[in-house]
């Protein structure tokens, strides 16, 4: 899609940019999002080149950036100083305005919450070019309009966040072999208060009553003496760059069966534990540069869906994992995470059991994906619209439910004359 | 890393190439007076550099427009709060208006040579006075030959280069080193959009104008290979040259 861009460089500029631009606008970090969030024919405001740091205060880990500032560079000034961040999403190459944008979630959202609720204040750019600063104390409806609000009540301009201390750059695992997906789930449920972070990895290629079965992985923060000193934290560089013509057979059906078999080799009955770095830990991907070409050309979809927690919450998953194995269709890569509820309008997680998975792109895969969406509709469940592309607006009305009507008033309010809209906007209808 | 400690005066540390290159000084453990027109953009420019490399900032509000030789002018000011300093980078450009009026011809001449060449001049007396040191001056390869496109921007840029030749020449034996930058196409708002294989990150604009001064470079094109660029145009015979859409 071919988007005229505004690149500011200095603050003052992003309110004259917002106030005299004709068409609609979206703001864009640092373009990771898998859909069609941050893109817009009418035209797109970079925050590229307003990435600065304002202040911060190491006594207390409260940091105030611009939204240009990446997750990474966060980390790279807060680490040493013996701040995390409470919330990290699977890339830290994404932008504080993003983040909280989309109110991203990590590993750890069954004890920490979503980005938001670290978030102490805002400064928004309106529509209509006016600063606004708001939290969860002050012009709170906006503040939690735009935690989770894709951008349509405008550009974040600066943003101050709540770190979290850390004593050392390392992190204990421990992984078990899950036979299926309710001991999976029972795995979570049973770990939820002795942990910092828990994620699974579904096999997607168990079948049968074995169906959901995988590796469960939980981790805790290393005390300063058993662990990696602060100082040396610093990752080495991408070693391996993925070529940009990376032959997209070599990531098909067999192979991956093989990937998956090989991840549960060496894990026994009573698990393994190993200790391991912040960034093989939260960042894996961004360990191989460029990871994304591995599809091919053709890109592919990442699809992330919620059951509600519940008696039901393992049959939920257990009948989308079906409907996915039951199609022609696999995913490389099936992650699962626990939710605790998330504030903001139109944030992702509820409580319950969250699966992402990533489908090579193609028309056929639509119809799997509609069928599960279906599905969700009808079990409470959602979808996560920072990964969507391909949505019909229905569908998100009755996910995201009144919450969404409400959202809905909240941008016509402030932005009356639809200055801010994306493609995904369009898609989905938020201006209607 | 392990560089004594040296201080910089960055001039329109507000624009973009400036910002870039107080990034590199701070890196390299300079402390440093940013100087611009934006008190609030200098506010942040200088929050960054200390949360990120630990730096040791001033700035100071100062508009090129008002340069003067009398007593009390803004080095002095400078000198005050920062002591003496071993570097100064002069950034003020501006490429002004397609307009050719009265207004806009004076303004860019003004901006990109005038005042410029008075601050020039106040600097490396200065220096010279003093311990020495060294001055880069930002200029443009639109200064190395006029075209129809940018020949107002181009001439006030030839005319620093010269005046920074002339200041190299006469400041040479007392001490006082002035080099010529000669920017191609880097990515800043001058560029932006500009669809061109040629585009070069400013980052890496910065690092190569830094690492140049203290090697003590007379004149360096950023990057490297517009000097050949450059060469080529200026030996098309002034028969051809006319007739070109440059």
């Amino acid at each position: 899609m071919e988007c005229p861009v505004y690149r500011p460089e200095k603050e003052r500029e992003v309110p004259v940019v917002m106030a005299s631009h004709g068409s609609a606008l979206v703001a864009r970090g640092m373009g990771r999002s898998y859909g069609d969030a941050s893109l817009n024919s009418g035209g797109i405001i970079s925050s590229e080149r307003l990435n600065r740091f304002i202040e911060f205060d190491a006594e207390k880990g409260v940091i105030t950036a611009e939204g240009g500032v990446s997750l990474a560079e966060i980390l790279d000034i807060a680490v040493v100083k013996g701040w995390f961040l409470p919330v990290v999403p699977g890339t830290k190459y994404a932008s504080l305005g993003g983040a909280i944008a989309c109110n991203i979630h990590g590993k750890n959202h069954y004890a920490k919450g979503d980005f938001a609720e670290y978030v102490l204040h805002l400064k928004l750019c309106l529509p209509n070019g006016e600063s606004l600063d708001c939290s969860a104390a002050k012009n709170a409806e906006i503040f939690w309009a735009t935690c989770g609000g894709m951008g349509m009540t405008g550009y974040i301009e600066r943003a101050t966040l709540q770190l979290i201390p850390i004593e050392s750059a390392s992190l204990g695992c421990w992984r078990v072999k899950a036979e299926n997906i309710e001991e999976m789930v029972a795995l979570f449920r049973e770990n939820a208060t002795n942990s910092d972070y828990m994620i699974g990895w579904i096999d997607h290629f168990a079948r049968g009553k074995n169906l959901g079965a995988g590796i469960f992985e939980k981790s805790n923060h290393c005390k300063l003496t058993d662990g990696l000193p602060l100082g040396k934290y610093r990752e080495k560089p991408p070693s391996f760059s993925v070529p940009k013509f990376f032959p997209a057979f070599t990531l098909n059906k067999y192979s991956m069966a093989l990937y998956n078999r090989a991840r549960f080799c060496g894990i026994g009955k009573k698990g393994a534990t190993m200790k391991r770095n912040f960034f093989e830990f939260f960042h894996p991907l961004d360990a191989l540069k460029n990871w994304n070409r591995m599809y091919g050309n053709n890109g592919f979809f990442q699809y992330q869906f919620i059951v509600p927690e519940g008696k039901n919450a393992a049959i939920d998953m257990r009948n989308i994992l079906q409907l996915i194995q039951d199609s022609e269709h696999f995913s490389f890569l099936a992650v699962i995470k626990y939710h605790r509820g998330g504030k903001g309008l139109m944030t992702f997680p509820i409580a319950g059991f969250s699966i992402a998975l990533d489908f090579p792109a193609g028309e056929k895969i639509l119809g799997l994906l509609d069928k599960i969406d279906e599905e969700l509709c009808r079990t409470g469940g959602r979808i996560y619209l920072a990964k969507d592309a391909r949505a019909k607006p229905g569908t998100i009305e009755k996910m995201y439910g009144k919450n969404f009507r409400e959202w809905k008033k909240i941008i016509k309010e402030i932005d009356p004359q639809n200055k801010m809209d994306s493609a995904m906007g369009k898609r989905l209808g938020f201006h209607e | 890393m392990n560089e004594p400690m040296k201080k910089a005066l960055v001039i329109a540390a507000t624009s973009s190439l400036g910002a870039a290159i107080c990034a590199v000084l701070a890196r390299r453990n300079y402390s440093l007076f940013l100087t611009g027109r934006d008190v609030t953009e200098l506010e942040i420019i200088a929050a960054d550099l200390r949360i990120r490399h630990n730096a040791n900032v001033l700035i100071g509000k100062f508009d090129l427009a008002y340069v003067t030789f009398s007593a009390g002018n803004f080095l002095e000011d400078v000198e005050e709060k920062f002591g003496s300093f071993d570097a100064a980078f002069l950034l003020a450009g501006d490429m002004g208006t397609a307009a050719h009026d009265e207004k806009n011809i004076e303004q860019v001449v003004k901006v990109n040579y005038l005042q410029p060449l008075k601050l020039l001049e106040l600097l490396a007396e200065k220096m010279a006075a003093g311990r020495g040191g060294s001055v880069a001056v930002i200029s443009s390869i639109a200064g190395d030959r006029g075209r129809q496109s940018n020949y107002v921007y181009g001439s006030a840029k030839a005319g620093l280069a010269a005046s920074a030749s002339g200041l190299r020449n006469k400041f040479s034996r007392r001490g006082v080193h002035i080099m010529t930058v000669k920017p191609g196409f880097i990515d800043t708002p001058m560029t932006y959009g500009m669809q061109s294989p040629l585009i070069y990150s400013r980052e890496k604009a910065a690092e190569t104008i830094v690492k140049a001064l203290r090697r003590k470079k007379d004149v360096v094109y950023v990057p490297f290979f517009w000097r050949y660029i450059m060469l080529i145009i200026i030996l098309i015979p002034e028969k051809i040259f006319k007739r070109m859409k440059l």
